[in-house]
């Protein structure tokens, strides 16, 4: 009883958030997508941290490494945690100099062809319609488990909730809203954590109980080292160009801001990975050696080893988790479809009004295709959402980087590296024999060498492409 | 002129510094080493999770955000 009570206060108080912020919010784009442009370093820390670590981090993150191991673990979400400096480096200052909404603002820009106008917000909303899913299954899942609530009602349920308060509440809602997940789930995790490692003795005996229980839990087979690196490859590369992390740094007061808010987001997330990984995941498997779905161990784990409060805040915690990334994910879907599409391709002749209007209509028709898809939870949900990423990374890591740093990059490089990055990554997603997630050892030097045969084989682009690329660069 | 847009020195050594030790961490040898039962694959992903968004903080209050001032395109 306690644990619905604390779950559904928890989700109507982020619904009240969404409806008392819509009326400021739906009047101004930049209020909506990047919430004023005015959000500080720590707020947006809190918020990129909540909006990555997803149903994925809490549950995945524990069911990968009970799955396939921790060190597997530890290198695919290594990755993501390389991506956040490299993103700091790489697109934080420009991007935020450039000042729009989305990634595809800039690489419509820097490479103006319908190709890139409409080809990167369709995959944006393939991609995280999978992300989302996987989101799905943690939702409903968590709710199943601990609330007693059937899966497909439990799905309906979130879904419902968080298509509402995402339509009416943008970006200010979003930010506010994650901070509070945000600071559930480090609570949750890291206590759980502190009290396996209090109650065992030490952080060092609940690990070596685990390893004895399953001495798998820290091996690195060799059959994997490809899609290990593989999985690394794909956050590390998608961080940079992530549209619901990109448009964290355009929340951003600056550029300085922005780039803190990145490195503190993952401090934290990297808190959560390791308490996760090092000692809950070894207590988990000494508890439970034969789990049928592993993304059920923290669930499991919690129901057992808590009284009825405490589960009650874990609950809440997953559903924050899930929560804020599929907040995130619906409004980066939603900008995809609403700004970069029929914004970019009739914005003039549509009013503000009408333009929130189809927003908010596509955040209900992905939140419910994404349910519907759902009802057939994928097995493992990190590996279902990092297979959906990897298209991501393949197709824009390299327009949005050597369109931001190298000179000679023009628009055929730019439009060739990313239908060829794509499109080879798709193509070996489906081929049987390649180990999974290695695709993207192979999509990135494909758009790499597209981008740079592309650009070199075709004349140079205008002088003034090249001048507004470069006060992006400039000293102020 | 270069054909690439002049990246600070530091920036640009801190990503090979990330590069290189991720290269290693992924090496033959990471996966047959262990420590404390576990594969050093895992402990130097470990390290790198730690260290890199740590030491990118610790660089970024030295440089104390002067080339990051706001200039909205």
């Amino acid at each position: 009883m306690i644990e619905r009570v604390l779950v559904i206060g928890y989700l109507v108080a982020c619904i009240l958030i969404g409806i008392w912020v819509s009326r400021k919010v739906l009047v101004s784009r930049d209020e909506y997508w990047v919430a004023g442009r005015r959000i500080g370093p720590w707020v947006n820390a809190m918020a990129i941290m909540a909006a990555l670590a997803s149903g994925g981090s809490i549950l995945g993150v524990m069911g990968y490494a009970y799955y396939k191991g921790i060190p597997a673990t530890m290198a695919l979400f290594a990755g993501a945690v390389l991506g956040f400096p490299l993103a700091s480096v790489l697109v934080a200052r420009p991007l935020r100099r450039f000042g729009k909404f989305t990634i595809t603002d800039f690489l419509s820009w820097r490479f103006p062809h319908p190709i890139i106008r409409i080809g990167v917000p369709v995959v944006i909303v393939i991609s995280f319609t999978m992300y989302i899913v996987a989101q799905m299954k943690a939702a409903g899942i968590t709710a199943n488990a601990l609330l007693d609530i059937p899966y497909d009602q439990a799905l309906t349920i979130s879904t419902l909730v968080f298509v509402v308060y995402v339509s009416v509440g943008g970006m200010v809602a979003i930010t506010w809203t994650d901070v509070v997940q945000g600071i559930l789930m480090v609570a949750v995790v890291l206590g759980t954590a502190a009290y396996f490692m209090v109650t065992a003795g030490g952080p060092v005996e609940v690990f070596q109980a685990g390893l004895e229980a399953a001495p798998a839990l820290g091996e690195a087979g060799e059959r994997s080292l490809v899609t290990d690196l593989g999985s690394f490859a794909i956050w590390a590369a998608a961080i940079p160009v992530i549209p619901h992390v990109v448009m964290r740094v355009y929340t951003a007061k600056d550029a300085h801001g922005a780039r803190i808010s990145l490195n503190l987001a993952m401090i934290f997330y990297c808190l959560i990975i390791l308490a996760a990984t090092l000692i809950i995941v070894p207590m988990g498997k000494t508890l439970f050696p034969e789990l049928g779905d592993s993304d059920q161990i923290f669930l499991k784990v919690m129901d057992t080893q808590f009284s009825p409060l405490i589960s009650g805040l874990a609950v809440a915690a997953v559903l924050a988790a899930v929560m804020s990334t599929t907040d995130a994910l619906l409004l980066a879907c939603s900008s995809a479809v609403a700004h970069d599409l029929i914004g970019n391709l009739w914005g003039e002749k549509l009013s503000q009004k009408a333009i929130g209007r189809i927003n908010i209509l596509v955040v209900w028709i992905i939140g419910l295709i994404a349910m519907t898809l759902a009802f057939d939870p994928p097995k493992l949900i990190t590996a279902y959402y990092t297979d959906a990423i990897g298209a991501l990374s393949a197709g824009l890591f390299v327009p949005v980087v050597a369109g931001l740093w190298w000179r000679r990059a023009n628009l055929w490089g730019g439009v060739a590296a990313f239908s060829l990055g794509v499109l080879t990554y798709v193509v070996l997603a489906f081929e049987p024999d390649m180990p999974k997630r290695s695709g993207i050892l192979i999509a990135l030097p494909v758009s790499f060498l597209a981008m740079w045969i592309g650009s070199l084989l075709t004349a140079p682009d205008y002088a003034d492409v090249a001048e507004s690329v470069e006060a992006l660069h400039r000293d102020p | 002129m270069s054909n690439f847009f002049p990246m600070p020195r530091g920036d640009f050594a801190f990503i090979v510094v990330l590069i290189v030790v991720a290269v290693v961490s992924f090496l033959p040898w990471s996966r047959e080493a262990e420590w404390a039962g576990m594969a050093m694959l895992g402990w130097m992903m470990a390290g790198l999770m730690v260290l890199a968004p740590v030491i990118a903080l610790i660089r970024l209050a030295r440089s104390g955000g002067g080339r990051d001032q706001e200039t909205d395109g």
